[in-house]
């Protein structure tokens, strides 16, 4: 900011007066405190200098020929787009109607003839003064208006984001319906639909501490775990472990999230709840209040996971014309006049009351007519499940015994041995197919184990006896790698099919080597007793395919393995 | 990396985390993770990021605790998931480990 020196210095006057000896008059005394002077003789002349410099300040007399002064004040005014140049009118006349014309045309101030130097430099000086003032104002005003923007236009980018990480076609599920509205253009509420391979329907209802952009930052990272895990069919509990984990790492620890999670289970016609933190989420039968998920659990993020699987959902049999309902606590917690506070009681009285399918609307509305007029709004969510129709939509997944039925050959020759591990594909292969939901890791050990004994005895012909020891284990994967490397023939099939009966999630694998066979009586016999820690190296493997399979067969010479998996150990 | 390894208890336990896939491609790794560590003698296998195991990381489990018992040492097996844990009991494992929640 200038001082008034500097301002002096750097000021251009606009005298405008019809009187050479008058005009001349102020700008000496202008002129001597080193101001700059551009004089007019009319108003029109004025606005002409006006328009052709950068004037500060407009000394003004009011009667000219022509364009007097008032006019010429209102046409410089109009020609002054918020840059704030003060006009004052140099005048003999006192005459109050005169003067309110003054102030009428967009003039400032009155500087009174016969000019009086001490007068006029003090106007002068504070009319400079109001002038910096005025631009200082102005300046942080535009200065703010651009943060403004920019803030908005990041938050409306964040949203985006947000909109597009946490958007599903499962939120369109017939049956379902939800209201979600954040306080600021972000929430820290979460909602989150996705189908499991199995064709039920897991729900996220979820809060992260906080709103606005704090709370909404760990949205996108969640909801891609999220989805990543359901399409891959995790088991709930391990789901609920993970993104734990997740949280817990990446948040800063004053910042966590409450969730319910919600399986809706057509063909068992089954719902399972996992409750931490939330309000209740209520199973409603006509005017009965069926069931009550109530909070269980600390918070996702909270603390590092003590004990894997400990997170799992309640399930209940759900009769016919059942409702459920799950919200956060923006539609809990509002507040009406006095302060008091909606409640649990309320939601489930308005729910009881409802009519068949209407609570959703009922308990909106009723929400909105409870809330303090001055009291602010929190980041709210409701969701309605109208069960019979979402049992009846369970949208025809994978793993309905009847459902599916497929198979496939993998035959991989020498040359892609070298390079590729089929066993990361196939797991995909099986979980994209619906395969497999829980017992993956079960079924991983058995393809990952008849596959290697194809490739490392049968096509490289490996010996596992030196695994035994230490340098033996370090040597044989040397030798396993030197042998891929040169290796020129040979191949491995791999089938799979998958042959669900009822009550069994039927993978049948066969896998067929070039090599010349082995023992496999010897192994099978040794791994039917003895433990696996005791067992021959070679017969580990075979060992675990033996405990995890119902049937197993080798076929001579011992080339071909074909294992029936059904999963009966799962749980 | 899919093997990272942390200090506990003051620098006399050695914690050894397995990311992904636990099998025979981690073998140097897995061995380097412990090898080093001279003078300790309590190990601790943290399995929380593990997803798959095969029975060559049930091998190398077994060789860690050859290296462990001949410090006379101990090896524990932490954070299983509920698959995994299914995997180490029918090896029988919960005899020759300590296995922890």
């Amino acid at each position: 900011m200038d001082d008034g020196q500097d301002a002096a210095e750097t000021s251009t006057f606009l005298v405008v007066d019809d009187e050479p000896v008058n005009a001349m008059l102020l700008e000496t005394v202008l002129s001597a405190r080193g101001f700059r002077v551009v004089t007019a003789a009319d108003g029109e002349e004025a606005v002409a200098r006006f328009q052709e410099h950068a004037v500060d300040m407009v000394l003004m007399d009011i009667m000219m020929p022509g364009v007097d002064g008032y006019e010429a004040t209102r046409r410089i005014k109009a020609l002054d787009r918020g840059g704030f140049v003060p006009v004052l009118f140099v005048t003999a006349l006192t005459d109050e109607q005169r003067l309110a014309q003054c102030i009428e045309a967009g003039g400032d101030d009155f500087v009174t003839k016969p000019i009086s130097r001490v007068q006029l430099n003090a106007k002068i000086d504070a009319w400079l003064r109001t002038r910096e003032l005025y631009r200082t104002v102005v300046a942080q005003r535009d200065r703010l208006r651009s943060h403004q923007l920019r803030l908005e236009h990041e938050q409306e980018t964040a949203e985006r984001i947000v909109a597009r990480a946490t958007a599903s076609n499962a939120l369109e599920t017939p049956g379902l319906r939800y209201f979600y509205q954040p306080a600021a253009i972000l929430s820290g509420d979460i909602l989150l639909a996705g189908r499991r391979p199995n064709g039920n329907l897991l729900l996220l209802v979820g809060d992260f501490t906080g709103h606005g952009i704090g709370a909404a930052v760990g949205v996108p990272g969640l909801a891609a775990v999220y989805y990543d895990l359901v399409s891959r069919g995790a088991h709930p509990a391990e789901m609920l472990d993970a993104i734990n984990e997740k949280l817990f790492r990446s948040l800063p620890s004053d910042m966590f999230l409450t969730a319910a999670l919600i399986e809706v289970d057509g063909r068992g016609r089954r719902l399972g709840v996992w409750n931490a933190g939330m309000p209740p989420v209520w199973l409603v039968q006509g005017e009965e209040i069926r069931h009550r998920f109530v909070s269980s659990d600390l918070p996702l993020g909270v603390e590092r996971n003590t004990a894997p699987g400990r997170r799992r959902l309640t399930y209940v049999d759900v009769p016919d014309d059942c409702f459920l309902y799950a919200c956060s606590d923006g539609i809990v917690e509002v507040a009406g006049e006095g302060g008091a506070l909606y409640g649990d009681e309320r939601v489930e009285a308005v729910l009881r009351a409802a009519c068949q399918g209407a609570g959703f609307d009922d308990l909106l509305r009723q929400v909105e007519a409870f809330r303090a007029a001055a009291q602010a709004s929190d980041d709210a969510t409701l969701v309605e499940i109208d069960l019979d129709q979402a049992f009846a939509n369970d949208g025809g997944g994978y793993g309905a015994a009847e459902a599916v039925h497929w198979r496939t050959e993998l035959v991989l020759d020498a040359c892609t041995l070298v390079h590729v591990n089929p066993v990361p594909p196939i797991m995909n292969l099986l979980s994209d197919l619906g395969a497999m939901e829980e017992d993956r890791q079960s079924l991983y050990v058995v393809i990952a184990e008849l596959f290697t004994n194809a490739l490392e005895h049968g096509v490289l012909g490996l010996e596992s006896k030196i695994k035994r020891s230490e340098e033996g284990f370090e040597k044989y994967y040397e030798r396993r790698r030197e042998a891929l490397a040169q290796l020129t023939e040979g191949e491995v099939r791999l089938r799979v099919h998958y042959d669900p009966r009822p009550d069994s999630r039927g993978v049948v694998i066969e896998v067929e080597d070039s090599g010349p066979g082995f023992e496999y009586q010897r192994i099978l016999e040794a791994a039917k007793h003895g433990d696996v820690a005791g067992a021959l190296a070679a017969g580990r493997g075979i060992m675990l395919v033996r405990s995890l399979c119902e049937e197993i067969e080798y076929f001579p010479p011992g080339n071909r393995v074909r294992v029936r998996y059904s999963g009966t150990l799962a749980g | 990396m899919s093997i990272h390894t942390t200090a506990e208890d003051g620098g006399k336990t050695l914690v050894v985390n397995v990311r992904g896939y636990f099998d025979f491609s981690l073998h140097k790794d897995f061995r380097q993770a412990y090898k080093g560590a001279e003078g300790i003698r309590r190990f601790v296998v943290d399995l929380r990021e593990t997803e798959y195991m095969d029975s060559s990381a049930l091998g190398m489990l077994l060789l860690l605790r050859e290296h462990a018992t001949d410090q006379g040492g101990e090896v524990v097996l932490r954070n299983s998931s509920r698959e995994v844990r299914k995997i180490l009991e029918i090896a029988n494992f919960q005899r020759l480990f300590r296995i922890e929640e």
